[in-house]
């Protein structure tokens, strides 16, 4: 009867969230990265993928997509933020002024498949960290209602 | 923790599977960092703050495992293996042809029962193996490992009147000048009904199938304890309320046929209602539609016949005694002679020890 069951579901849904969206930025950062050739002698272990590229992109649109439709009306529904930090999540979120009109170029250039270089997914850290947050919080939550 | 598990200490009763399983997946994680390490990302000093989340992600991971894995498996002990052949008895009685979970005894009185369906584990506190009262309980957490299965079967197309419910009420706030506070209020609710509640409720009518009318003693028993907080009409993103889910259960033994019990039950129940005196919110009406419950009570009873889980009574009719008639024989025996339960309990803790 305690909440662990539904905490445990939700923490599940935030890692798995949490986990494809770090790996996608990731992708592109190592794209932007070995675009110096430079970069290339110095980490010479470094690899990207065009596959990789095109499924972190498409990751990213979805997840995206639907980050500004929680932050343009009162959706109460995500694929990818369980509704136990739903609410927590999107006050973070719009605490950010910017974020609307950043996320929005972001989301042209992917959907465009124009070249994304590094200033435009500096917006994906603050939702990162903001993810990484509340995975945290989650975590923490289900740790300590384990008793 | 991987030299623990697969040292000769470990208690031999302990699911095979499940054992092999923690320790594959300590493999698995111990295989996931040993290739970020080579992957060379760990070099790049831009890469430093996503490379702390993937280390946050790990470390979390390994929690997972310790709490919910290799805590079962090292406490395993004396009550666990009684609860492991009560469970087979019970999965028995019921028809329920999943595997069965490990109960383990790693929860407290706080936490009181919970069951984590991914991980294949029901935790009750220690010494539960001595209390009858509670146990029809463990039939509402076997109801989230069922759930967790059988979703779409149990569930119905309950999301749809969910959704159609409160469009109609959203609607209404236009249509008829109400106040628009009500507009977040119903999504809020609506989205509570789709992410937790009808997997609360269900669990609950699946476990008043299983057991029958003790399963409504039961949850009295324990909504005494909301009570001294005024919580009884209290929801929670992931819990609907306590006089919800009562209504819940009264109507599913309506549906089960059992009247007589029925009219006692609601008796106690309206008189606790009365004499705690809680306080009931606002708009209470819209939260928990008795449409609602209804219609996801009608469809769980009919998921349950198509998934073949045996309802009380026939239980009784095959097994004569089984497991839940003796939790609805112990609640009756508390009514009517409470000074011998104690003594009463025992002798059929001992019984059911005997059965299994």
């Amino acid at each position: 009867m305690s909440d662990i069951s539904v905490l445990s579901n939700q923490y599940d849904k935030l890692v798995s969230t949490s986990e494809k969206v770090n790996n996608s930025v990731i992708a592109f950062k190592k794209k932007s990265i070995l675009n110096d050739d430079a970069n290339k002698t110095k980490y010479p272990k470094l690899k990207i993928t065009t596959e990789e590229l095109e499924m972190a992109k498409s990751i990213l649109v979805l997840f995206l997509e639907n980050i500004q439709k929680l932050l343009e009306d009162d959706s109460m529904e995500s694929d990818f933020i369980p509704v136990t930090v739903l609410e927590d999540y999107k006050l973070r979120l719009s605490a950010n002024q910017y974020l609307k009109e950043d996320l929005k170029k972001l989301l042209e250039l992917l959907k465009q498949n124009k070249p994304v270089e590094e200033e435009n997914i500096t917006v994906l850290d603050n939702i990162l960290l903001i993810l990484d947050n509340e995975r945290s919080s989650l975590f923490k939550k289900l740790r300590t209602a384990r008793g | 923790m991987l030299s623990d598990l697969t040292s000769p200490g470990i208690n031999k009763e302990i699911d095979k599977s499940f054992l092999d399983k923690t320790v594959q997946m300590l493999e698995e994680l111990n295989v996931d960092i040993q290739q970020l390490i080579n992957s060379g990302d760990l070099d790049v000093d831009v890469l430093a703050n996503y490379n702390i989340i993937r280390y946050n992600t790990f470390h979390e991971r390994l929690l997972m495992i310790e709490l919910f894995r290799y805590l079962v498996i090292i406490n395993y002990d004396t009550p666990e293996e009684y609860f492991k052949k009560e469970i087979n008895r019970i999965y028995e009685e019921i028809n329920c042809l999943q595997k069965q979970p490990i109960v383990t005894t790693i929860s407290n009185s706080e936490n009181y029962y919970w069951a984590l369906p991914t991980y294949d584990i029901i935790a009750v506190p220690t010494g539960e193996e001595r209390n009858l009262l509670n146990l029809p309980d463990l039939y509402h957490e076997m109801g989230h490992l069922i759930y967790n299965q059988y979703e779409p079967y149990l569930k119905g197309t309950i999301e749809a009147n969910i959704n159609k419910y409160y469009d109609d009420e959203i609607q209404r706030v236009d249509a008829e000048d109400r106040d628009p506070k009500l507009k977040p209020f119903f999504r809020e609710k609506k989205s509570a009904w789709i992410n937790g509640w009808v997997m609360e409720f269900t669990c609950d009518f699946i476990a008043t199938y299983l057991v029958g009318p003790a399963y409504a003693w039961t949850n009295l028993k324990l909504t005494t304890l909301s009570s001294g907080k005024d919580r009884i009409y209290a929801d929670s993103p992931s819990h609907p309320s306590d006089e919800s889910r009562m209504r819940g259960i009264f109507f599913m033994l309506k549906l089960m046929g059992h009247t007589v019990e029925l009219t006692q039950i609601e008796e106690s129940w309206k008189e606790f209602l009365a004499a705690s005196n809680n306080p009931i919110l606002p708009n209470y009406n819209y939260i928990f539609h008795q449409s609602i419950i209804e219609q996801l009570a009608k469809n769980v009873f009919a998921g349950c016949q198509t998934i073949d889980l045996r309802i009380y009574n026939d239980q009784i009719a095959k097994f004569g005694n089984p497991i839940s008639k003796i939790l609805n024989d112990a609640w009756n025996e508390l009514f009517n002679n409470p000074d011998n339960f104690h003594a009463w309990e025992e002798d059929r803790i001992k019984e059911i020890g005997g059965l299994i």
